[in-house]
């Protein structure tokens, strides 16, 4: 049972935690296969964390047009997953959604979808500690507003986003990626996208219970219509 | 009944000994063929930069994002220009090619200047010993950017690339 009063707590134990002992929801196709996930005993703040491993998926809700960082100034909530409760961000008091609140339709809005944790290029920014590994990403649980990098995908970014540069090769991107500060854009818009191992696009549910298969060659403003709950826009499934 | 074309490279005759006329027009036509194919990707077929304004004023620091409309033969691409001191911004795409394709796009600008007042950390062993608490707090920035300028969906800025260089100027109300 999920300690709701201090959810720190869902992740002492190692192996033997709830963080590490929940659903294995992995897709097949995924290589990066380990699962519950070794993330060590990291030094965070001064102090060093105790050994955790936690579970991985494929999986997150749809958060919308921009789902991370909570930090960043440009979080949103207009899909159907954020963070509610007196903590929310970025408004205290945040609501969950329900149904009648889709009002751009349930058929046209997206529900969850997956993502793909394989990325050769970001691993050479993670090199330079400027974030961890991106397969890192994907907890199924958390205990801080960073979860929303781990349960959430949004559309900021296209299907199938991943970095298209390493961190030798940086120079020249725009926004620039000089430095460990400007890499933050890079990270929120890796971490947001809808991915996959399945050749040319990704799979995404509808908030109507139905699964579509999405090329990744989908113009965003289509993809960013169809992850707003109530955008007021027409744009429908092609 | 089609008889299939071989190809036999005119530098070498069939005894086995090269001509020098010929190797030297080989040799041309290899060089020329490394100028037209080898020197790096295709370049894009239009060029676009531009000011970004706000009553009149130039904004620095914002990125503008070209986003294709939703129509045949659209695809995922985005073109992005960061606006430098005096608000110029020139797009380039993803792969930092210099350009933009032609077609009609809908234009989001974000100003990167925004600050919630709290630092911002990650999980990289960048922000690891960063403790917020001993740290002053950081100001409040807010976006210099109405926010339906940064929906991809609300933003009233449609614009159309056509082929060669072309100026599109950005004015926010």
């Amino acid at each position: 049972m999920w300690n709701f009063d201090d959810p720190d707590l869902n992740f002492v134990g190692d192996r033997d935690s709830l963080a590490a002992r929940g659903p294995d929801l992995l897709c097949p196709s995924e290589p990066e296969s380990a699962n519950p996930l070794d993330y060590g005993s990291r030094h965070v703040q001064g102090v060093v964390m105790p050994p955790r491993h936690i579970r991985v998926t494929s999986y997150g809700g749809n958060g919308g047009t921009r789902s991370y960082h909570p930090q960043s100034g440009f979080l949103q909530t207009d899909g159907v997953f954020f963070t509610t409760g007196p903590d929310s961000l970025p408004l205290p008091n945040q609501q969950p959604v329900r149904a009648a609140d889709i009002t751009d339709g349930l058929s046209n809005t997206l529900f969850f979808g997956e993502r793909s944790r394989t990325d050769p290029n970001y691993a050479t920014f993670a090199a330079q500690g400027w974030d961890w590994e991106f397969r890192f990403y994907g907890n199924w649980c958390g205990a801080s507003p960073l979860v929303l990098a781990h349960v959430t995908l949004s559309s900021y970014a296209p299907i199938n986003y991943r970095m298209p540069f390493s961190y030798h090769d940086r120079a020249g991107a725009v926004p620039p990626a000089e430095s460990a500060e400007d890499f933050k854009y890079y990270i929120d818009l890796r971490v947001c996208a809808y991915g996959s191992h399945h050749p040319g696009g990704a799979n995404i549910s509808m908030a109507d219970g139905s699964v579509r298969f999405f090329a990744d060659t989908i113009p965003l403003p289509l993809l960013r219509a169809l992850s707003t709950r109530a955008g007021g826009e027409a744009e429908g499934l092609p | 009944m089609n008889v299939p074309f071989r190809f036999v490279p005119s530098s070498v005759r069939l005894d086995g000994n090269p001509c020098c006329s010929c190797l030297l027009g080989a040799t041309c036509l290899g060089i020329a063929l490394t100028v037209l194919v080898g020197c790096g990707p295709k370049p894009l077929p239009a060029t676009v930069d531009g000011t970004v304004y706000r009553n009149g004023d130039p904004l620095d620091n914002c990125l503008v994002v070209f986003l294709p409309e939703s129509r045949a033969g659209a695809k995922a691409w985005r073109f992005v220009g960061l606006t430098d001191a005096q608000g110029h911004y020139r797009l380039q795409g993803e792969d930092r090619r210099e350009g933009a394709r032609l077609g009609f796009y809908r234009v989001t600008i974000e100003d990167l200047s925004v600050s919630t007042g709290v630092r911002r950390l990650d999980h990289g062993t960048v922000d690891a010993d960063i403790t917020p608490d001993a740290e002053a707090p950081q100001a409040v920035r807010r976006s210099r950017v109405p926010d339906r300028y940064g929906s991809v969906v609300q933003t009233p800025l449609r614009k159309e690339v056509q082929p060669g260089h072309q100026v599109i100027d950005l004015e926010i109300k």
